[in-house]
């Protein structure tokens, strides 16, 4: 049955994704006369330039995640321990910038931590300096943090959900035999939610090898290239499809591996899940008297602010017009633009069909993959998962170069089209539905299918009747990640548009690209808004990211 | 058969979700449609195509002229018009590309996509603007590099370019990646043009003056319209357009004793283009007076056409004494080895 | 006809399930040992979570291990309940109702007859997680029961409760169990559920049966030493068969031990006919009732509550079999009290029925019926 399941989703897959794919990847693998040859991968690897690239690309990705976890950890701590209000609120927000495009992101980061950005500004008007204190940008530490602020949400939410189940009995015993503190943190704490750590470790660490945007922005040049960076720069740039490739190949085994460990981590975390129940919390409004209250309130502060800043900049920026003589008014000028209909209604509404179908797509096509990689039995069914998850290791860069190049020799017109671009963004976003589909079918107890089965289910029904309703929430949640994807894609969409099919994202870069920075930031304030509707929504709806 | 609350709350999303699509189908359907056959396709890059680019107005005069169709498409910048040029060699599915500039003219050549027309427009034309002897390429724009500077920030710019390594500049300049852009790549021909072989020591001498190294000129002005440094390599035109558009005069472009480098835009018919004799009249169109007029306030870039003015903001956009340019086929043979050498350099 | 089992092998690394046996129409078979003797595994294989390695499962003369688990009409009780957690109590109830496509008529009078036979009328529209576990093991059996299964497995159900509960819930069990006559095999290692619930109890232990038989042969005609030392408390000498006697009320022997000579008197009760169970494998059938040689060492095993300290109270003329010894400790345990006694180096254990005042001297004399003893080859 599981193989029945597995037909439609693997056709659209090879058809949308392998084909277009494997054209592209095709010429990292074959020498000058065409015939198959690892020589240029070989010779890739042998070549200094590329070697510090790659040991560059992990290097930066281990420490972004270093500190991801180290920021996500506290949170992940509060979120678990106790309830506050606004929690979905912080939860949602904190969520938008992972699926926002690139340029958003970089965009805001450089208006508010810049040399001449707000927090800059504040700190020096506050403490009467004349240079800029905090010069963060265009390093090693920007990439550094930025990777950290955008990824550690993903920390808390992976972890807090294992963290919630633990109950406390464990670290009760534990004190009542004299370990407290961090003793008690390392050695009873710890272990309990290793596999969830782990799990989301292996995650970041595959967001932040493939980062692309904020290394390239705010690292500051060439001496903080990674993988992706060069990758785009041969491929898009200087067309050379050879060394991309072979490059793009290198990062795709990387984060294979990774995922691999991803999964089997998630499995485990998942089983650890299942066997525990949720606990009562405590309102965090009631801790407000003591000190740890104080210090708690501060620290969901500092994080929310320090994530939500850049975005927010971004937002302040747009209600802007630039008028005579230099001189910057409040004005909704630009929401009247957008509204009033022409290019930029085309954009924000082809935004939305796109993403709408986008979730249509790869709901189901995420979910049957989840399903069938969760229940299957045999051995290397976890390759398998890996390889399902594959997309999110390739650029979408090559993705688009692959629509193009591979189906061009075709009579019929894809690209172009306005489905060429659904099926980019339904392939890129499926990932991400079977990573919480996955979690949760995991988490559903043996005894429920168990029960379900001697009641006269077949798989079928099963499936059906039991596994899709209580994946319920994880649907929704896959749903909201697939619409926000589709909405910030900017890679294959730059690709596969034409003016008709103009997105948000390609809208705000072309913005950009003509002095119109209050045209873009108020093009961008609107993706915000879709993608912070569609998580608010999430976390209505009890949905949880795994 | 179960109704909770958090159901209804899904089909209400459901609901919402239904009418969205639906909504942006109709909008997406509503909007006419140029799915008649094309007439002429053009790819183009993108602040040529957008709504404030030179496409809104010069592609109407075209179409009425002939009574034709024309297709417009942007496909990215200079640089990826280029490649996809290149990736559909075997199929073309445009007449003409436009964007190649004097840099790009190597490759462009070397890739053997275009095929030469000498337009009788041409002759109007200076000499030193037509950089493709074989006219498969033909120009219909220039302008000049020149770093661009914030005057309420700066009050001692630098007068050349030996001087923009001063230390009173230290991580104050913005400028772009060769490999990545054309101004990046323009500036580093420049310094080649100036120092030969020696720029990379130039270069060595220069690095700790800047502040970043962009992928795009779009990144780079964007981060020095929000003043994160008071300078930045773009072009002689960047401040025309503050003026014109924002009444400011505080950007100012910067010439320098060495002379500025010169790049010249231009556009080429593909070989195997489905519509050549229709491609060949617009090569035609764009050295008229009706198309080269058009330019100024919507590429911000010199018209080619020497009899069409340029508009009063344009004072501000000075034009240099030396203009330097490096001959195409000594770019061809050593662009590479320049580029990579320049990026070991910039990486330590 | 019930559920057959026959010859059924499950092989794993380190433990082997062989199984013989059947369970009566009707009758509510426990299946009891301790943990990891594989009672779990053997639920699991009847319901079809798992293949057997070999051998046969029949149901009422059909065979269902060919069958698929979702086809082998079985109902399950699990430990843990496993309610549906996305539907109400109607709904779950009605889940294998919906899969068996019943109408919704005929499903809405089943959920309420069945909502009345565990007596909980007027929960169908409740939310399954709100309720207790006493009232979610309810629903389970419901649940269970619903589809009208041919055989219900239960697997620990009331292991999660507390004693009370655990009490009073059995006892509904039983009584739902013998109202509805529906085949039943019940997997515990609660001893006091066993001897209470089963019809027959089937000893299990690592992974083959011991014994199965009913509750009260089980207890004192334990076929082996495990199964008497697993149900209840014993007393163990070591001894060897001297004299074989025979007597007016069958065979008796003579067995020499450290606290004295005992005498021991064999049954010689028939076996049971019909279908024969047959016992564990490297066991000879009937081994309770086959004497072993003169001469042989055995194991004398009697429970605590067959020793009587008052000879006349116990009725019956008890000259041999008297032991004495120190009390070593005494157990109150109000309605009767433990004594644990040491003689000759042995420890022995009475349970005492009511408040007997011992001797003085700390020294007590006590007496077994020669009945009450079995013994068993070996030491």
């Amino acid at each position: 049955m599981l193989f029945v399941l597995l037909l439609a989703p693997a056709a659209f897959l090879l058809l949308f994704f392998y084909f277009p794919l494997g054209s592209v990847l095709v010429g990292g693998l074959t020498d000058r006369s065409g015939r198959f040859s690892l020589g240029i991968i070989t010779s890739l690897l042998g070549d200094p330039y590329y070697l510090r690239i790659i040991g560059f690309t992990v290097w930066q990705a281990i420490l972004s995640t270093l500190l991801s976890v180290l920021m996500g950890l506290p949170g992940a701590y509060l979120l678990a321990r106790y309830d506050f209000r606004g929690k979905r609120l912080i939860q949602a927000l904190t969520t938008v910038p992972f699926v926002l495009p690139s340029i958003i992101v970089v965009l805001g980061f450089v208006r508010f931590f810049g040399n001449n950005g707000i927090l800059n500004r504040f700190l020096m008007s506050l403490l009467g300096l004349s240079e800029p204190p905090l010069r963060i940008l265009y390093s090693l530490r920007a990439i550094l943090l930025a990777h950290a602020f955008y990824n550690f949400p993903v920390v808390v939410r992976i972890v807090s959900s294992l963290w919630r189940r633990i109950h406390p009995s464990t670290e009760e015993a534990a004190r009542s035999l004299g370990a407290h503190g961090l003793r008690l943190f390392w050695r009873v704490t710890l272990p309990q939610i290793l596999p969830a750590l782990l799990s989301a470790a292996a995650l970041v660490f595959i967001f932040c090898l493939l980062s692309f945007a904020i290394v390239l922005v705010l690292g500051g040049g060439p001496r903080y290239t990674t993988l992706e960076v060069e990758v785009y720069r041969l491929a898009k740039v200087s067309l050379d499809l050879k060394t991309g490739s072979a490059l793009a190949l290198v990062g795709a085994v990387i984060s294979l591996l990774f995922l691999y460990a991803y999964i089997k981590l998630q499995q485990r975390s998942s089983f650890a899940e299942r066997m525990t129940e949720e606990v009562e919390r405590p309102r965090l409004g009631s801790m407000l008297g003591s000190l740890r209250g104080v210090v708690y309130l501060l620290y969901l502060l500092f994080m929310a602010l320090v994530i939500l800043a850049p975005m927010i900049t971004v937002v302040a920026y747009s209600f802007q017009l630039r008028s005579g003589w230099g001189q910057q008014a409040i004005s909704l000028e630009w929401y009247r633009r957008i509204l009033s209909g022409g290019p930029y209604l085309r954009a924000v509404a082809n935004s939305l069909f796109f993403a709408c179908m986008t979730m249509l797509l790869s709901l189901p096509l995420g979910t049957v993959l989840a399903y069938v990689g969760a229940r299957s039995r045999f051995a290397g069914g976890r390759v398998v998962e890996a390889v399902m998850m594959l997309p999110i290791g390739i650029s979408s860069i090559i993705l688009g170069l692959g629509y193009l190049k591979a189906y061009q020799q075709l009579p019929w017109r894809i690209v172009g089209s306005w489905y060429a671009i659904v099926f980019a963004h339904t392939v890129i976003a499926y990932p991400f539905v079977i990573r919480v589909a996955s979690a949760t079918f995991r988490k559903i107890k043996s005894s429920l299918t168990e029960a379900a089965s001697s009641l006269g289910a077949g798989p079928w029904r099963l499936f059906w009747y039991l596994e899709l309703p209580l994946a319920r929430s994880a649907l929704i949640t896959g749903a909201a990640f697939a619409f926000g994807i589709s909405v910030g894609e900017i890679n294959a969409s730059l690709m596969l548009y034409n003016e008709r099919l103009i997105t948000i994202p390609v809208m705000v870069y072309r913005l950009i690209g003509s002095y119109n920075f209050i045209g873009a930031c108020a093009m961008g304030s609107v993706l915000m808004l879709f993608c912070f509707l569609a998580f608010l929504i999430i976390d209505r709806a009890g949905g949880e990211v795994g | 058969m179960y109704k909770t609350r958090s159901n209804q709350l899904s089909r209400l999303l459901a609901a919402a979700v239904a009418l969205a699509a639906l909504f942006a189908a109709a909008t997406v359907a509503a909007t006419p449609v140029a799915e008649t056959e094309a007439q002429l396709v053009i790819y183009a890059y993108d602040s040529f195509v957008a709504e404030w680019g030179p496409a809104p107005r010069i592609i109407p005069k075209f179409k009425d002229k002939y009574g034709v169709e024309v297709q417009v498409v942007s496909v990215g910048d200079a640089g990826q018009v280029l490649n996809r040029a290149i990736l559909e060699k075997d199929n073309p599915k445009a007449d003409i590309i436009l964007g190649i500039d004097n840099n790009m003219l190597s490759r462009a050549l070397e890739e053997d996509v275009l095929q030469s027309y000498r337009s009788s427009n041409l002759d109007a034309i200076p000499e030193q603007l037509i950089f493709d002897s074989t006219h498969a390429v033909t120009p219909f724009d220039y302008g000049y590099f020149a770093f661009v500077y914030d005057s309420e920030i700066l009050e001692n710019p630098p007068k050349s370019l030996e001087e923009l390594t001063d230390p009173r500049f230290r991580k104050r300049i913005i400028v772009q990646d060769p490999r990545t852009s054309s101004p990046g790549l323009g500036f580093l021909l420049w310094t080649i043009a100036v120092y030969g072989e020696q720029y990379l020591e130039y270069w060595k001498r220069l690095q700790p003056n800047l502040l970043t190294i962009t992928d795009g000129w779009d990144t780079a002005y964007g981060m020095f319209t929000s003043g994160e440094a008071p300078m930045v390599l773009s072009y002689t035109t960047s401040p025309a357009y503050h003026v014109e558009y924002e009444q400011t005069e505080r950007y100012r472009a910067l010439l320098f004793k060495e002379g500025n480098y010169l790049q010249i835009e231009g556009m080429g018919i593909l070989k195997g283009a489905p519509h050549p004799e229709m491609a060949r009249k617009f090569i035609d169109f764009i050295l008229t007076e009706e198309f080269q007029s058009e330019i100024p306030l919507t590429n911000w870039m010199y018209p080619v056409n020497p009899d069409v003015a340029t508009p009063d903001s344009f004072r501000f956009a000075p034009k240099p004494e030396g203009s330097l340019q490096l001959p195409a086929e000594e770019i061809r043979k050593n662009r590479d080895r320049w580029i990579n050498a320049w990026v070991k350099q910039v990486s330590r | 006809m019930g559920l057959q089992i026959r010859g059924i092998e499950k092989i794993y690394p380190d433990f082997r399930l062989e199984l013989d046996f059947q369970v009566r129409q009707g009758e509510l078979l426990i299946l009891l040992g301790p943990s990891g003797c594989g009672k779990t595994t053997t639920l699991r294989l009847i319901a079809g979570f798992i293949d057997s390695d070999s051998g046969t499962l029949a149901m009422d003369g059909h065979r269902i291990d060919t069958l698929a688990a979702h086809r082998r009409r079985i109902g399950i009780v699990f430990q843990d309940y496993a309610l549906f957690p996305h539907l109400n109590v109607r709904d779950n109830i009605g889940f294998g109702l919906r899969m068996q496509r019943w109408s919704p008529g005929d499903s809405r009078r089943r959920i309420e007859e069945l909502l009345h036979l565990v007596s909980l009328e007027g929960y169908a529209k409740r939310k399954v997680t709100r309720l207790s576990g006493g009232e979610q093991q309810r629903i389970a059996l419901a649940r269970a029961l619903a589809p009208q299964p041919r055989l219900l497995l239960l697997d620990e159900p009331l292991s999660a409760l507390d004693a009370k509960l655990r009490k009073g819930l059995r006892i509904e069990i039983r009584r739902i169990q013998r109202e509805l006559g529906v085949t039943t095999l019940y997997v515990t290692h609660d001893q006091e559920e066993a001897l209470v619930l089963g019809d027959r109890i089937a000893v299990m232990r690592e992974g083959h049966i011991e014994q199965i038989d009913t509750p009260e042969r089980v207890y004192n005609r334990p076929a082996n030493l495990f199964v008497g030392t697993f149900l209840g408390q014993a007393n163990l000498l070591p001894g060897r068969l001297v004299r074989r006697l025979g007597s007016s009320d069958g065979q008796m022997a003579a067995v020499e031990t450290p606290v004295g000579t005992l005498r021991v008197r064999w049954p010689d009760e028939p076996v049971e006919a019909a279908m024969p169970d047959m016992p564990a494998p490297g066991q000879p059938a009937h081994s309770h009732h086959a004497l072993p040689a003169v001469g042989r060492e055995v194991t004398v095993f009697f429970r605590p509550e067959h020793c009587s300290v008052d000879p006349q109270e116990s009725g019956k003329t008890c000259s041999s079999n008297r032991i004495s010894g120190r009390v070593v400790r005494k157990e109150y345990l109000g309605s009767h009290q433990l004594v644990e006694v040491e003689a000759q180096g042995e420890h022995l254990t009475l349970d005492l029925a009511q408040q007997k005042p011992l001797s003085g001297d700390g020294t007590v004399t006590f007496s077994v019926d020669p009945s009450n003893i079995c013994l068993f080859p070996g030491r």
